[in-house]
């Protein structure tokens, strides 16, 4: 039996009824947090339309599959399936843009395809390496922690690479 | 960003321009509805998440899971001033529970505090462990596959726990090697 398809419920579950003894509001807290759903989801909204036009008028106009074409020994190489490799691509430069890739391919395989499961992994294991560095330091004067970025960078690779294996199995 | 944009939109439209001119503004139009579509999307997936995760932070487990990692925050990040200690912390177990919103100033705080004290190695380690994500739960990913009509939304948590241990672990690790031998 699959026990993940419990994960979710038990977790709201726990959350609620921890919630309740530690006397938190429930219905007040859930309402104060859904409040930021909306900005955040809009402020989206500019960074996805223009990475959507973006992907629209690079698939439209062939180059999308030129470059996937030079793309795929690498991938091949690395046992990474082809439609994963914009996703492995674009992470570490825009989080709006891995999310259009990813819902891509979604769209395109169904969500319960290997490929699907694979950037499902990929996306939900890596992070924006260059925007998290840039943010974070953004206020510091002093020497940059360069090689962290590149390590980041590897370790992300690998990571992805590792994910395409375990999605086989597991 | 902007060189992206700029040479991937102008060499794709140059083209256009030679194979399927007529279809320049139907791709654009079609990138912008499935935007919005994506955006509607999100909206409910933040709005049931954002929802639990406050109250999550109003039951104390920021500052809970905060205290339970001053330990393993020592052993990674070695000396650091109690403040950025703290910052690092709260930090972590920001981003652990997956609270983009709160991990971020946090880390920017923690950042400017190991600055000062020009601690690269400990800025590294920071890095290495936000921009690997050490995030528990993928809920956007889970919540996009069954909005997409998945059978089974969850059996990704598992391999995606693996693999992002994985990264984090290769990171942290370099990032500890690199800095020894550069003391040497």
């Amino acid at each position: 039996m699959k026990f993940s398809a419990y994960a979710i419920p038990v977790l709201f579950l726990a959350l609620f009824v921890y919630a309740r003894f530690k006397r938190v509001k429930l219905y007040d807290s859930f309402t104060d947090g859904v409040k930021g759903a909306i900005p955040l989801a809009f402020s989206l909204f500019p960074y996805l339309a223009a990475i959507f036009a973006m992907t629209e008028l690079f698939g439209a106009s062939g180059l999308s599959a030129l470059l996937n074409k030079a793309l795929s020994p690498l991938w091949k190489f690395f046992g990474v399936p082809e439609s994963v490799g914009p996703l492995i691509l674009i992470k570490p430069f825009s989080g709006s843009g891995s999310l259009a890739v990813l819902s891509d391919v979604y769209a395109e395989y169904g969500p319960d395809s290997y490929v699907s499961r694979c950037a499902s992994v990929i996306f939900g294991s890596s992070e924006t390496v260059f925007y998290v560095s840039a943010v974070y330091f953004s206020s510091c004067g002093n020497k940059k922690p360069t090689s962290a970025v590149i390590i980041s960078l590897a370790a992300s690779f690998i990571a992805a690479v590792f994910a395409c294996l375990i999605c086989r199995i597991l | 960003m902007n060189g992206i944009f700029f040479f991937l939109t102008t060499v794709s439209v140059a083209v256009m321009l030679f194979v399927r001119p007529d279809d320049v503004l139907s791709s654009m139009l079609k990138g912008g509805e499935k935007a919005l579509e994506l955006t509607l999307t999100m909206t409910a997936v933040y709005a049931v998440w954002m929802g639990a995760l406050k109250i999550a932070e109003n039951c104390g487990i920021t500052e809970k899971l905060a205290r339970a990692l001053k330990k393993p925050v020592k052993f990674l990040f070695g000396n650091v001033s109690d403040k950025a200690e703290e910052y690092i912390a709260m930090n972590l177990s920001a981003n652990l529970l997956g609270m983009g919103g709160v991990a971020t100033p946090m880390g920017m705080a923690a950042a400017k505090e190991l600055d000062r004290d020009g601690n690269v190695h400990a800025m590294g380690m920071l890095l290495a462990l936000a921009a690997t994500s050490i995030q528990l739960l993928p809920t956007s990913v889970i919540s996009l596959r069954a909005e997409a009509g998945s059978a089974a939304p969850n059996d990704v948590i598992l391999p995606t726990l693996i693999a992002t241990s994985l990264s984090t672990a290769i990171a942290a690790l370099s990032v500890k090697l690199v800095s020894k031998r550069g003391k040497k």
